[in-house]
């Protein structure tokens, strides 16, 4: 216990200098040192071979090594590199992982190499959500353009831009990484491990993206990319600078992903709780399992096609140049070869999460759970058998396209599957209606559509007709948004308590909902049509015809953007403010429900012992897993709040909720046997830690206060009251106050260990002078916490202790 | 209510987007070639195809939410109904014959709308940014494309060696094609109604690729055979 857990983070021997050791100061100097060095030898090598050392060539080779390398320069200044170079080299500083750079200790390890994988968990969303709403920026600016015919805001070269860069964000940035976010978090405590295989591989994972994103976004400082966020050759290989970025940017998204996938693949495999068979994993971490094997096997496609382009553009391969041998069809092959498979990787964690929400908030066993752990594999395997229905009309070999057809139209079947199986699990459920289970159902309405446009589009004759349409534009949507990010916002709503150990108000997330569902349908539904009519999709000017329906498309483009607002506000001001999560809000089996909100540094104490399946609702006696919480480590006190028990080492099980904090006020009653039976019954039902605070200053000033005989007789019987509570085995601490009652609970309420429920003392309404400043009706109403009023009648009882 | 009677439900809210489907005037511009006919009626079985299975899912899912809705504090769980192999089966088998079916129809269809004959008239097509040529086998090369109406016509599609991909495609027709660097590409109409049309390019060649357009016109094959031998004689003398 001498490395990890203090307090205040680590115990450092020396102050250690932000310019030398990881940081922000260090990567910045860093990544730019890397960069101008890289520049440098390149332009020396130039120079020796007598090129020029200014013009388009020079600019082209400057910006590969300059981006690659400050990238690189980047995850170097910023520590990911630190252990392993340490101990490469032999550093006389490094020392064996002392978990110094594992779980946050305040809100500033958020912006530091973090090996926790929750850390990493809320890294990711915390980004990616950020590049989600740039990207939904450029979309608007593409609405903005598109509301009427003609180009009214931008040049049609940076309008291509616009949308290139939109892809690009959503895909690369956002929907990819923040379904690892995710899982980051969730799926180590869901097979009771305490971290991801690779901690320190992880960190490297979420750092990478960074720099990738910025490549992207750098690329507007000289002129975006512009051809799409396919990126086809050889418009590509042609395209001003812009593009290099792109090709850079994609490697370090891509190998953030490999990296993580990776890291899933061994976790997953080797790091399950004893008793968690493959056939009791969650069905999240089957998707994450499948997801995982997809981006291994699929992504480095992309990255050789971007690597081709590049050296096309800066090494003039020919790789795409038909007038040199060149295959201008080859790009396309080995590009869906990845992006296709990108799609089930941006879909299959999202049906993870479905299932979870849907099994656990219609509290019934998830239905059919081996076939939807098949379909999942089906999916993924089949998932490589279709990449060339994006190509039916680029010209490839004509005998493909049938197999292609009959391949993409079978992956409707475990799709289906899945499908019908959430329906069937709502069947006569108990279904409760939360925010996430309100994605979840729209999820399910907007994927059917998404799904039933892809039969359409695999069928030859009639993709033939809408490819490149407004049509392909309005399925993709369908997918990826009304598939993968509303699965991506359920499945935040839905472990929010658990992420911040705060819950979030459902009033807010209903009206999100609802917003973001109008507006998603009012979008996107249309584009049907317009593709059908014959619009063409990544054009800035279109047929006037279209004009009226592109108008209300963008008036509910602007409504859809909007609606994140609500979002983002519910989420930051629950995140400060919001009540107190308990350790399993919706009464979920599965293990990471069945640590504190937010769970333990290192999640479990002892490995849990896995004993059922994950969906067993309505099973009488039927448990997932055994979780044995040891007692409270007093270093991580407001860390791992709720995790303490009375007591010696206790085993508790899976399904009680984690250790309860109860607020006590009380003054001149605090030895009252009324309120410590009160407390004492809350203790029968489960674990209590209690504080309990006398408040003795009151600025209403009708009574003295500043009496040090009254002070020391409330010392003195709050004294005897902590005792009787420890005595009836609950963990309990206290102090007398210097303030008046409802500053002093309102304290509590919002001090970083706050309570789950407030029970206050008094004297009966007669003689209470806090009931006459109705104290207790002012902390129900401004605490939002359950409030309990004690009534104890001094007289009638035998004087405290005596 | 059972779920045969939710299922029966479902059936007839199908039917009605059935006949919503039948009784649209117009999903699709006007269609101008044998092709578009094809793809028209395959198109329709697919939405009804889809009327079925999105009021299936749908009827099931607002029913289940509205009879089984419970109040926050209803702490009681669901039957624990695991599955149900019958069910689990007829909905694997059910969907892989439905989607075999509609690829058998999509293959048949491909291959009628490709098939080519002996009178065909052939027609060259290059791309090149921002513009479209079309070359006709007397040798004619013009910028605006003419066809005879009810003869089968090959589009051979191709863009400029030094060029970017483009797309060829006439709404009307329903038929589309990249025009790609260095290969020739190939899709075929056989148009069936005078008129003008436009040919647009469906994929992204750059800034000028949402003007990339040129006319197209169907004429009766008299008027047809008139236009190609006015320009025949134009461009010989042009070339003279």
């Amino acid at each position: 216990m001498t490395g990890h857990g203090h307090p205040h983070g680590p115990v450092r021997s020396e102050p250690r200098s932000p310019w030398l050791h990881g940081s922000w100061l260090r990567a910045i100097w860093v990544s730019f040192l890397f960069a101008f060095i890289a520049i440098g030898i390149s332009a020396f090598i130039r120079y020796l071979l007598g090129f020029p050392l200014h013009g388009a060539e020079m600019q082209e080779v400057a910006a590969t090594f300059g981006l690659t390398f400050w990238a690189i320069g980047f995850t170097v200044g910023i520590g990911c590199f630190d252990y392993w170079w340490g101990y490469i080299i032999g550093s006389p500083n490094w020392v064996q992982e002392d978990h110094s750079a594992h779980g946050a200790y305040s809100w500033r390890d958020y912006f530091k190499v973090n090996t926790d994988h929750k850390v990493i968990g809320i890294q990711y969303l915390v980004l990616t959500f950020i590049f989600f709403m740039i990207g939904g920026a450029l979309a608007e600016g593409v609405r903005a353009e598109l509301a009427s015919p003609g180009t009214q805001y931008f040049s049609p070269g940076t309008y291509n831009g616009l949308f290139s860069a939109h892809a690009t964000l959503m895909i690369f940035l956002f929907v990819i990484p923040s379904f690892a976010g995710i899982a980051n978090f969730v799926v180590p405590l869901m097979l009771g491990a305490q971290d991801m295989a690779f901690p320190r591989l992880n960190a490297l994972s979420f750092w990478l993206l960074l720099p990738g994103g910025l490549i992207f976004l750098a690329s507007f400082a000289v002129g975006p990319f512009a051809a799409g966020w396919t990126n086809y050759a050889p418009l590509s290989v042609h395209a001003p600078i812009g593009d290099t970025f792109f090709t850079i940017g994609v490697q370090f998204a891509g190998a953030s992903s490999i990296a993580t996938a990776v890291n899933f693949l061994v976790t997953i495999v080797t790091m399950r709780a004893p008793g968690m068979s493959f056939w009791r994993m969650p069905l999240l971490v089957w998707a994450n399992l499948a997801t995982s094997s997809l981006v291994v096997l699929g992504t480095p496609f992309i990255a050789g096609s971007q690597f081709m382009v590049l050296y096309d553009r800066v090494m003039h391969t020919h790789f795409f140049d038909p007038a040199t041998g060149g295959n201008v069809v080859l790009y396309q092959h080995i590009f869906w070869f990845y992006s296709h498979p990108a799609v089930y990787i941006m879909m299959l964690p999202g049906f993870g999460i479905i299932s979870e929400i849907i099994s656990i908030h219609s509290r019934k066993p998830i239905f059919g759970y081996r076939l939807i752990a098949f379909s999942t594999v089906a999916i993924g395997v089949l998932g490589f058998t279709v990449w060339a229905h994006h190509m039916f009309v680029s010209g490839m070999a004509p005998w493909l396209r049938i197999p292609m057809m009959a391949t993409t139209m079978l992956i409707a079947v475990p799709t289906g599957i899945k499908i019908f199986s959430w329906v069937a699990t709502l069947w006569d459920g108990v279904i409760h209606l939360t925010t996430a289970m309100l994605f979840a159902l729209g999820f399910i309405f907007t994927f059917v559509i998404g799904g039933l446009s892809g039969i359409f589009l695999a069928v030859l004759p009639v993709d033939i007709n809408v490819s490149d349409t407004y049509f392909v534009v309005a399925h993709i949507h369908y997918v990826l948004f009304g598939g993968s990010v509303f699965t991506i916002y359920a499945g935040l709503y839905h472990w929010f308590p658990k992420m911040t150990g705060r819950m979030y108000d459902e009033r807010l997330g209903r009206l999100h909902f609802w917003l973001t569902f109008v507006a998603f349908n009012a979008t996107f539904m249309p584009m049907h049509w317009l593709g059908l009519q014959g619009m063409p999709r990544r054009v800035a000017d279109y047929d006037p015809r279209f004009a009226t329906l592109n108008f209300i498309i963008s008036i509910f483009a602007f409504v859809l953007g909007a609606s994140t607002l609500v979002f983002l506000y519910n989420v930051i001001h629950s995140w400060a403010r919001g009540p107190i999560a308990p350790a399993n809000p919706w009464r979920a089996l599965t293990l990471e429900w069945q640590v504190s909100s937010p769970p333990p540094i290192f999640n479990f104490d002892e490995p849990p012992q896995v004993v059922g399946g994950p969906y067993e609702y309505g099973v009488p006696g039927a448990r997932h897993a055994i979780v044995t919480v040891h007692e409270p480590d007093p270093q991580f006190a407001g860390v791992a709040t709720a995790t303490a028990v009375a007591g010696s080492t206790l085993q508790r099980e899976a399904l009680l909720t984690a250790m309860k904090h109860i607020l006590v006020v009380a003054n001149q009653t605090v030895a009252g046997d009324a309120l410590i039976d009160a407390v004492r019954e809350r203790a029968g039902a489960e674990p209590l830690r209690v504080t309990v605070i006398c408040p003795q200053n009151d600025p209403g000033g009708d009574w003295v206060t500043d009496d040090r005989q009254l002070a020391q007789a409330t010392r003195e019987r709050l004294d005897q009251t902590l005792a009787r509570l420890r005595e009836a085995g609950v963990e309990a601490a206290g102090e007398v106050v210097d303030r008046d009652p409802y500053t002093a609970v309102m304290d509590q309420v919002e001090s970083s260990d706050p309570p789950a429920e407030i029970i206050i003392s008094t004297l009966p309404q007669t003689r209470s002078g806090w009931l006459r400043r109705d104290l207790v009706e002012r902390v129900r109403r401004d605490a939002k916490i359950p409030v309990e009023h004690v009534v104890v009648d001094v007289h009638q009882e035998p004087a405290a202790g005596a | 209510m059972s779920a045969i009677k939710v299922g029966i439900v479902a059936i007839i809210v199908g039917a009605i987007g059935t006949v919503a489907i039948l009784v649209t005037p117009s999903w699709f511009p006007v269609a101008a070639a044998v092709q578009a006919h094809r793809q028209d009626d395959l198109y329709l079985a697919l939405m009804i195809m889809s009327s079925f299975i999105m009021a299936v899912v749908t009827v099931f899912l607002v029913y289940s939410v509205w009879r089984w809705r419970a109040r926050p504090d209803d702490l009681r769980d669901g039957p624990p109904i695991h599955g149900n192999t019958t069910l689990e089966i007829i909905w694997t088998v059910v969907p892989t014959i439905i989607v075999i079916a509609f690829a058998v129809a999509g293959g048949v269809v491909l291959v009628k709308n490709e098939q080519t004959t002996s009178q065909e008239l052939v027609v060259k097509v290059t791309g090149e940014q921002f513009a479209w040529t079309f070359q006709y086998p007397n040798g004619v090369v013009t910028h605006e494309l003419v066809l005879e109406k009810g003869r089968p016509t090959e589009f051979a599609i191709t863009s400029l060696l030094h060029d970017v991909i483009h797309s060829f495609y006439v709404p009307q027709f329903r038929v589309k094609a990249d025009a790609v660097p260095g290969i020739m590409n190939y899709t075929y109409a056989t148009p069936t109604r005078v008129g003008k049309y436009v040919l647009i390019c469906t994929e992204l060649c750059g800034p000028g690729h949402s003007l990339m357009r040129a006319p197209v016109q169907v004429m009766e094959p008299a008027d047809f055979t008139q236009w190609l031998a006015t320009q025949k004689s134009d461009q010989s003398k042009g070339g003279a």
